[in-house]
């Protein structure tokens, strides 16, 4: 099966850990890359793998499924022989540490480069490898903090929101480096050319403003935080449905939208009325227009709101939680997006869907260093003595 | 020369996928931009640059550098046009419109077996909500992620500035570059179909593992609830401006001596030197009466001076940026991460690219095509028409 996989045959060190970088090699591994997930042998699980709480167990096995484990103690020259080696055979080489901890280990792009012309570097430091802020650290959340997409979340009469989770490793910085091995890769595959590649992380994040700093540069101010609404459509806002803290979102786009949306909510007078004629009029009157969608909404549960306007072409969609996504969702279900072993093992799936290849997802990654002595001896052709001295010294951990 | 150097694509996107075609543009494809002849409704997308409706700051921010074509897709002779053109290209990229011009993956294979075909839509191509009209909000609704952004009093909050296309774009790219490579093994082209609800929904990496574990689902807490559930303060405020800081996380037990030797070097946290809070479980048990020491002192220093100094001595805290601090930004000014865009004489600034290739960089500056300023350049130097013919077509209102 997995020569029909578009990734077949690509090879990939991956010294990435916590979420961003797992999330990003994830996919390569699902498609068919062969993942070698270097592990810190020395500090054992909890660091590793987050076995700190079953909760972060899951989010481990979620983003690390597919992959092999190597665990090695780096701080080991005969380790470090070992990663040379498999440097040697590999296509991409993707880490996000601070951007001193590879070149300590004697693996700076230019010394991988050294070991293989041909390899793909792909480094996500935090803030970059050179600038005045080089050495400060962060987490996702702090640099969507900085990147002024936090800023951007709630209500223009309130403080900022704080979205509680450091969206920005799920989001911008694991689909980013996801694209740029796979451009790198194939300007490898068309040129024979290696490089390097720089994600940072703040400046990856600030890529999802979109046109934000145009319009503050061109003397169109900060953007404004507006809950659910829009500057240019209207209604667009989240709507009280019956039940306890139950919505739906609503938004309209053009005349047709508007008009069967009049319709739908047993309004068709609105469609002549000179108030909601046009999005300004819409914008200027939003209070009472929003009243009387609600009067509509709130009597009525999210799904029915949201199945008897799409039924009329109107865009609708209810908010959902992760227990609805799981277990009510049909979309969700028919697309089989979660991939459920048991009870309490759910994987996600990858976030696109390719014909002709179905992605591998496992129930969990491998024990740490389950692969370990496999790596050594097929891939490396270590003799077993050699494999067995460098466990015994420490160099290679194998799972229990 | 970009990294995808070579690579040509048909960019038919309006709204959600016009990140895509613009992460495609930027690592060097031939991007062309199929547009009606009145245009493409992207040139009408707000924001405008000031207030004109005929200068969308959002065509200029995501079409830079593309090509512009106009094809009545409507008329027999554009959709053989089209045919044309998806022979000649590599990648087609849509956010919806098929429906509407009889475009679909199946019917465009068997004109190209070798192209890939990436839709972004709302639930993606198959199921019972296949073809449901979307937009940014209610894919964001329907994710997941609104059901726990807000203040519990509130209504859920959305993500700013199109979270959701900019997230299932980027997924989008990366399908389709796994799909290229797969192609240029040897295999076929493929279609790449990204649902945003589903894009969206793996941005809460907390939420599921917090529900099947314990059965308990993330909701709204506003300021100060960890995915783990514990409450502590991460958004602080300052003398000017705000800091994420947090007194609970993986480092904070190496940090806590750092912190305080710091606030000593103004006097300040005196009342904090405790043995007890020495051990990470009592600092979280008193975490109100710590933190109300550190929130004076943090609201006597300025948001980048506290970055500053508390990141030279080993303390992580960060200050926010408004989009125009981004401006000033130190780290930003001094690495060359901005881009300047000459706008009809106007000096604007942009975004730099997400990432930085050592032999093949990105290009972000330039302009935008004027509506149809590429026909000649696409329909004679990639399709092999004649001046004549292109004349007849564009008398017949085909291009």
């Amino acid at each position: 099966m997995t020569s029909t996989l578009p990734l077949a045959g690509v090879r990939v060190v991956d010294f990435t850990w916590v979420i961003a970088g797992p999330v990003s090699t994830k996919w390569l591994a699902a498609y068919g890359a062969e993942v070698i997930k270097i592990e810190r042998y020395a500090q054992g699980e909890r660091v590793n793998r987050g076995a700190m709480s079953p909760d972060s167990v899951v989010s481990f096995n979620n983003i690390n499924v597919n992959k092999s484990s190597l665990a090695l103690d780096m701080r080991q020259p005969q380790a470090r022989e070992v990663v040379r080696k498999l440097v040697a055979i590999s296509d991409l080489v993707v880490d996000n540490f601070s951007p001193d901890v590879l070149p300590k280990w004697g693996f700076s792009y230019d010394e991988l480069r050294a070991i293989n012309p041909r390899i793909v570097s792909v480094s996500m430091p935090a803030l970059g490898a050179t600038g005045p802020h080089r050495n400060y650290r962060g987490l996702g959340s702090y640099f969507q903090a900085r990147a002024a997409l936090d800023g951007l979340i709630g209500y223009p009469h309130r403080e900022i929101v704080d979205a509680g989770f450091a969206y920005a490793d799920t989001t911008c910085n694991s689909a980013h480096a996801t694209i740029a091995i796979l451009a790198a890769l194939r300007h490898q595959r068309v040129s024979g050319q290696g490089q390097h590649v720089e994600l940072r992380q703040l400046e990856s994040a600030i890529n999802f403003l979109g046109p934000s700093l145009l319009q503050y540069t061109s003397g169109g101010g900060e953007p404004e935080r507006m809950g659910s609404r829009s500057a240019f459509r209207s209604p667009h806002s989240v709507y009280r449905c019956a039940g306890d803290d139950e919505w739906c979102a609503i938004t309209v786009a053009g005349d047709a939208q508007w008009h069967a949306l009049c319709g739908a909510i047993g309004h068709p007078e609105w469609v002549n009325d000179p108030r909601f004629a046009s999005v300004l009029g819409r914008k200027s009157n939003e209070a009472d227009l929003d009243a009387g969608i609600q009067a509509w909404t709130e009597s009525r549960a999210p799904v029915e709101v949201m199945e008897t306007l799409q039924a009329a072409g109107v865009d609708a969609g209810a908010v959902q939680n992760i227990a609805d996504m799981l277990e009510r969702d049909p979309q969700v279900a028919h697309r089989g997006f979660y991939v459920r072993f048991a009870e309490d093992a759910v994987v996600e799936s990858v976030p696109f869907k390719l014909s002709a290849a179905t992605p591998t997802i496992q129930r969990e990654p491998p024990p740490l260093g389950a692969d370990s002595i496999r790596v050594l001896r097929d891939l490396l052709s270590m003799p077993s003595n050699e494999v067995r001295e460098l466990i015994e010294a420490g160099a290679v951990g194998v799972a229990e | 020369m970009g990294p995808l150097h070579g690579l040509r694509v048909l960019d038919l996107c309006t709204e959600a996928g016009v990140y895509c075609t613009k992460l495609l543009t930027d690592l060097g494809a031939q991007v062309i931009k199929v547009e009606p002849l009145d245009g493409s409704p992207e040139r009408r997308r707000p924001p405008f640059f000031k207030g004109d409706a005929a200068s969308s700051l959002s065509f200029l921010h995501y079409n830079r550098n593309e090509l512009s074509v106009t094809l009545g897709l409507a008329l027999d002779e554009g959709r053989r046009l089209f045919h044309e053109l998806v022979k000649a290209s590599d990648i087609l990229v849509e956010d919806g419109l098929s429906p509407q011009l009889g475009l679909n993956y199946e019917a465009m294979r068997q004109i190209n077996p070798s192209l890939v075909y990436a839709s972004i839509t709302g639930y993606g191509s198959t199921g019972p909500r296949a073809g449901w009209a979307y937009s940014d909000l209610s894919t964001q609704a329907t994710s997941g992620i609104m059901y726990r952004i807000g203040f519990p009093e509130d209504p859920p909050n959305s993500m700013g500035a199109e979270f959701a296309y900019h997230q299932a774009s980027g997924h989008a790219t990366a399908g389709i570059l796994t799909a290229v490579l797969g192609r240029d093994a040897g295999g076929e082209g493929r279609h790449v179909d990204v649902s945003i609800q589903e894009s969206m929904s793996i941005m809460q990496y907390d939420a599921l593992p917090t529900y099947i574990t314990r059965g308990v689902l993330i909701k709204r807490a506003g300021h100060g609830q960890g995915s783990s559930g514990k409450r502590y303060r991460r958004i602080w405020d300052t003398k000017k401006g705000l800091v994420r800081f947090q007194l609970v996380s993986q480092t904070s037990d190496r940090e806590w001596p750092l912190l305080l030797d710091w606030m000593a070097e103004s006097g300040a946290g005196g009342e904090l030197r405790d043995e007890r809070w020495n051990d990470s479980e009592e600092r979280t048990a008193h975490l109100l009466e710590i933190e109300a020491v550190i929130d004076p002192w943090f609201r006597g220093i300025e948001a980048r001076t506290l970055m500053h100094q508390g990141q030279d001595r080993g303390v992580m805290i960060m200050a926010f940026n408004t989009v125009g601090d981004l401006l000033d930004d130190p780290q930003l000014v001094d690495e060359g991460f901005l881009c300047d865009i000459d706008y009809g004489g106007e000096a604007l600034t942009d975004v730099g690219p997400p990432y930085r290739f050592s032999e093949t960089p990105a290009e972000v500056a330039g302009s935008v095509p004027e509506l149809g300023e590429h026909n000649r350049e696409v329909y004679l130097g990639v399709l092999g028409l004649s001046d004549r013919e292109l004349s007849r077509l564009e008398q017949a209102g085909v291009v």
